[in-house]
């Protein structure tokens, strides 16, 4: 791994900031099952360091990425992070793609009294006071998409998900809204997690004619083989859209955008938002890692949490947990690539604008709609009165 | 009536890739005694034939090449590793656990991890009534899954190979002072094998996904219907396929994939417990 | 060949002083974080030794521990959190019924609270408990197939799929998410740092291994091996040989769920992905690599092999290739060095020679050794009592009857040690007997 390191290490700029390093952690795979999506989030958070050094470093003091890999295995994750605090002294880790990987590593953090700046977007239902969110939550985006699936694609909903934590969790919520808005879901789906035999449901698709079908299949194999499935039955977009919620750029390149073409998606990023920030975001990407580099949401989510991190620590008193964590509560960064200026609530969860793509044929989303940022809520109990907010005191989910 | 005929059309498709992935496993062991857990990625090399011709060659054309050219790769594994595990199943299952491994790793060298599809060769259904329909290719991979095993039967049971095959299970010193070679025999069983697994691989590749790691579903799949119907028999295995993709499909289609695996595995189990009679038939 | 030879008792423990020695240096040697890496294989080297029991003692494999390990982990992990995690309802779980928790909740919570001297036990011995329990189950129905060590990887491969859908499926214990946050045993105790960490996964092997060697030298050691070497006969002389393999797989499987509760707390995680197959076989390559049926093998292949993954594979990015060399190196070790790293070298020259014929002792002798009803009636009323120091050499069943007769019986009994005492009862009356009875 030595010549991938080196391919990370942080450049060099002419305003290099004086004294000595402050390190921060960067936990991601770099082998195995989910090293292709987590190398490119990292490369999110390495840009952001480069331009954090370019503008100045923390304090006057250079950035150092301090890179390990836990190798697609969520019980190593908690180890190196550990190694990244206890050997390398970082003064927070980012890190982290699938529920799992943040589940383990939380806790390890919790035991240093440091922090872990979680770049997904993922199901919410958690507020970790040594975690810091930078994706967004359903409610932030769930609310205005079923509304806007009701009004213009069809009320007659079949939804399908994988057998995971966060398809459940959405299916749940999705599955209120559309009740509560006098919509039908015709049935609620759940193959194995990384399932791709999508033949029986696809029968079924054909067989019960929704209006719509509400995806949050999750993973390459699972998505791709559904959206062939599902067009090689012979239902195209306008025949039959698809409205998701995982399949990004990734998915779409990974299974052909033609598969795609014509459905639906809600993100807070697409790579094709037509933004100061967000040109300017793609141009270094480009410039730093390559002309092939694809931009996504989750990269974003890595690449925001340094930004706003170096600018916290910038105004912190001391670089320790207490004093960063307090100085990130309230700060704000205007050059969100997703084209509004993010922010930290005092929940730790961050400000997202949310918008609604229809697949082109490139790979690249055509935004259809735009909906301003809804404050962050975990625990969306208006919505699932189940969802509730853990008693004060009592340990948060898995803790 | 709707779902009836549901089950039945997937139990009856899930039941022929169960049997198709079986057979393959079933005279490998029934023949050299050699538990071949390399089976599954045996099967995506086929797939991975399908895959890669396709464009090139008609699709009958390219089922055949994997049927050959799986069989093939079987005669060489043969000479370089399976002749010397006959007859010892527990070190059998090691090795060739190890060997899927490498094929495995040699596929991703080659071909990279990424996912690859094969065009259904018939995309329509045809309606089988109450609502329900059927895919054409399914109706395919159901007759040639009944076929293989009829026609396998009919090899044992007809052919000169079969009865020398027989003879060399029953007795391969007697059978080889006969001049039957018995060496030859195993290495043809086993390339046999190994071609039913390519001929399996290759019909499911259009209704699957076609990657490196795609073989070990059908494997357990395989291991389901060999455990219940015994290794070694074919009869039964026609019969314990169909039954098992019937079950399956009886609990998945109204509930989830997931609940059938569970209600089906542990069916398995409750089934072996019952039993009286040891669960080895007579070899083929 | 079924007592331990007193040139292996002794290389036993002389290879378990090493170890032992090895294990007190390595914390003074190893950096804190690979002195954590150590302390999380450890066990892994449990689990290891746990399949070894089966296989290298008995020749059954089991492609199902790791669903096994798994589970101990989920109980313990459970345990020692003190409450069920469900991450699609939140903390819901804590609320249910006006404020009170579930009753699986107030289990665990009691549970959660017994210590002694700062240790959680319930976490170390309810896990093996309910595992082994479930053990039992699934061995009383498995042995009852004959060819077990056939059919017994077909069925435990099974169960592990089972294991890894309903790990992802059921409530309370997060479901693909895993468990995280599970504190460590020694939380309590001197600081709950790395080294006690590492001191207190040691102490667990260590027992093992000396309880492991202890079995060995026993009576019950001998019958466990004699029942690998060959379970007819040991049938024939009146051993209930299906309960002892159900028993012996319950024992195996209670330290694989012990393991997997150390896992969990050590590593302060626990996932579905351990139920995975690829995981499940994971243990049979540590144990290939060691040396089967070696006492330190499983430990040593273990820790080898984890190590070299860790150094080759994650620091050095050779991910797919490391797959090829262990594929390679298993179908290595089975075909040329059977004795993995720990064997005799003689038993790898020997397994070097390929077998064209089936040797008389595999699998299928059930089908080839047709009883008549003279042997089977022989077999239910030969009362042979094995006392103490019995060795289990016995005739054939499947020979000729003749060989049955009593002389044969009682000379074939008397050949296995010299100075013991044997006697051969039929119908209740003393047929033969020799020696100082």
């Amino acid at each position: 791994m030595g010549r991938l390191r080196d391919a990370f290490r942080p450049r060099r700029t002419a305003r290099r900031p004086q004294g000595e390093a402050v390190p921060i952690g960067l936990l991601f795979s770099l082998t195995g099952g989910l090293a292709a999506i987590e190398t490119s989030v990292c490369q999110g958070a390495l840009l952001a360091i480069d331009e954090v050094n370019a503008a100045g470093g923390i304090q006057g003091r250079p950035v150092e990425a301090v890179i390990e890999d836990y190798a697609s295995d969520c019980t190593l994750a908690p180890i190196r992070a550990g190694k990244l605090i206890s050997e390398h002294d970082v003064i927070a880790c980012v890190g982290g793609y699938i529920s799992a990987s943040r589940v383990a590593t939380a806790p390890a953090i919790r035991a240093a009294d440091s922090l872990l700046l979680y770049p997904t977007y993922f199901e919410g239902l958690e507020e970790d006071p040594h975690v810091f969110y930078f994706g967004a939550v359903p409610n932030q985006y769930l609310l205005d998409y079923i509304a806007w699936v009701l009004a213009h694609l069809g009320t007659r909903i079949y939804m399908v998900g994988s057998d995971y934590v966060y398809p459940r969790a959405v299916g749940t919520m999705i599955r209120k809204l559309v009740a509560d808005a006098g919509g039908q879901v015709m049935a609620d789906r759940y193959v194995p997690l990384g399932g791709t035999d999508f033949a029986e449901v696809v029968a079924e698709i054909s067989a019960d004619r929704p209006d719509v079908v509400v995806s949050n299949i999750v993973g390459s194999d699972s998505t791709a083989a559904f959206y062939r499935r599902f067009r090689a039955a012979g239902h195209t977009a306008a025949s039959l859209p698809i409205a998701a919620t995982v399949t990004t750029e990734v998915e779409v390149q990974a299974m052909g955008a033609e598969n795609a073409a014509g459905h639906f998606m809600i993100a807070t990023y697409f790579g094709s938002l037509d933004n100061p920030a967000n040109n300017r975001y793609r141009a270094a990407m480009r410039a730093r890692f390559g002309p092939d580099s694809v931009t996504h949401v989750t990269q974003v989510g890595a690449y925001n949490a340094v930004q706003l991190f170096a600018r916290a620590a910038d105004r912190a008193p001391d670089l320790t947990a207490p004093s960063l964590r307090a100085a990130l509560v309230g700060t704000t960064f205007d050059g969100n690539p997703e084209g509004w200026p993010v922010r930290v609530h005092p929940n730790h969860h961050t400000d997202h604008p949310c918008y609604i793509g229809c697949t082109r044929d490139d790979g690249q989303f055509d935004v259809i709609a735009q909906f301003e940022p809804r404050a962050p809520d975990p625990y969306p109990e208006a919505i699932v009165p189940s969802f509730r907010r853990p008693p004060v005191g009592q340990p948060a989910a898995g803790s | 009536m709707h779902t009836v005929m549901n089950v039945l059309a997937q139990g009856l498709s899930l039941g022929a890739v169960y049997l198709l992935s079986a057979l393959g496993l079933t005279v490998i062991y029934g023949v050299m005694g050699v538990v071949n857990l390399a089976h599954g990625e045996l099967l995506m090399i086929g797939s991975y034939v399908v895959a890669l011709t396709a464009g090139t060659l008609s699709v009958p054309g390219s089922i055949v090449l994997a049927f050959v050219g799986v069989g093939a790769l079987g005669v060489l594994l043969d000479a370089v590793l399976i002749r010397f595990l006959y007859h010892r199943p527990v070190e059998s299952m090691l090795a060739t656990w190890g060997l899927g491994m490498v094929i495995r790793q040699v596929v991703i060298l080659l071909f990279g991890t990424e996912l690859r599809y094969v065009a259904l060769p018939i995309a329509s259904s045809f309606a089988i009534g109450f609502g329900a329909s059927l895919q054409w290719w399914r109706l395919v991979l159901i007759v040639c899954g009944i076929t293989a095993a009829v026609g396998l039967g009919a090899v044992i049971a007809r052919t000169t190979f079969g009865m020398q095959m027989r003879a060399v299970i029953a007795n391969p010193g007697i059978a080889e002072s006969l001049g039957v070679r018995s060496a030859h025999i195993n290495r043809w069983a086993f390339a046999l094998g190994c071609g039913l697994a390519g001929l399996a691989g290759a019909l499911v590749a259009p209704l699957r996904t076609v990657f490196p790691n795609m073989g070990v579903p059908y494997l357990v799949g395989a291991f389901l219907v060999v455990v219940l119907a015994g290794l070694g028999s074919v009869r039964a295995a026609i019969f314990w396929s169909i039954a098992v993709g019937i079950a399956f499909a009886a609990v998945a289609v109204p509930v989830s994939d997931t609940l059938a695996s569970i209600v089906v595995w542990c069916g398995a189990l409750v089934i072996i417990a019952a039993r009286r009679r040891p669960v080895v038939v007579a070899r083929v | 060949m079924t007592r331990l030879p007193g040139s292996a008792r002794t290389r036993d423990w002389t290879a378990l002083g090493v170890l032992v020695v090895l294990a007190i240096l390595a914390p003074l040697l190893l950096s804190q974080s690979s002195l954590r890496l150590t302390a999380l294989f450890l066990p892994l080297a449990l689990l290891a030794m746990s399949v070894d029991i089966l296989w290298g003692e008995n020749r059954i494999i089991s492609f199902g521990h790791g669903a096994f390990f798994a589970a101990g982990g989920y109980i313990g992990g459970l345990i020692l959190i003190g409450h069920t995690y469900n991450p699609i309802s939140g903390a819901a779980s804590f609320l249910e019924q006006g404020g009170s928790s579930s009753g699986l909740d107030r289990l665990l919570g009691h549970l959660h609270d017994i210590s002694i001297a700062g240790l959680p036990v319930p976490a170390l011995l309810v896990p093996p408990l309910v595992v082994g329990a479930i053990g039992l189950i699934i061995g009383m129905i498995v042995f009852r197939v004959t060819d077990p060590e056939i059919y017994l990887p077909l069925i435990t491969l099974g169960i592990t799929v089972v294991a890894g859908l309903w790990f992802n499926d059921v409530d309370g214990i997060g479901g693909s998410n895993g468990l995280g946050g599970i504190p460590s045993f020694t939380k309590d105790i001197a600081g709950g740092g790395t080294t006690v960490q590492y001191v207190f996964n040691a102490a667990f092997v260590v027992a093992a291994l000396i309880g492991y060697a202890v079995f060995r030298q026993s009576q019950r050691g001998a019958t466990w091996r004699a029942l690998g070497d060959d379970a007819v006969r040991l049938e024939a002389l009146g051993y209930p040989v299906r309960r002892i393999r159900a028993y012996g797989f319950a024992v195996s499987v209670a330290i694989a769920g012990l393991a997997g509760s150390l896992y969990a707390a050590t590593a302060g995680v626990i996932g579905p992905g351990l139920a995975d197959i690829t995981f499940s076989a994971q243990p049979l390559i540590w144990v290939a690599v060691g040396g089967t049926g070696t006492l330190l093998g499983p430990v040593v292949g273990t820790l080898v092999v984890q190590w070299l993954q860790q150094l080759l594979s994650v620091d050095l990015g050779l991910q797919s290739s490391w797959q090829l060399f262990l594929g390679l190196a298993l179908i290595f070790i089975v075909l040329l060095a059977p004795g993995g790293l720990l064997g005799s070298r003689r038993e790898g020259i020997l397994a070097r020679l390929p077998r064209r014929r089936p040797p008389p002792s595999d699998g299928d002798r059930g089908r080839r050794a047709p009883t008549t009803r003279r042997t089977r009636r022989l077999r239910r009323r030969a009362d042979v009592t094995p006392s103490a120091r019995v060795v289990h050499a016995m005739p054939d069943p499947s020979a000729h009857v003749n060989a049955w007769s009593p002389h044969a019986l009682s000379s074939l009994v008397l050949m296995g040690r010299p100075g013991a005492a044997a006697a051969v009862d039929i119908d209740g009356r003393r047929v033969c007997s020799g020696g100082r009875s």
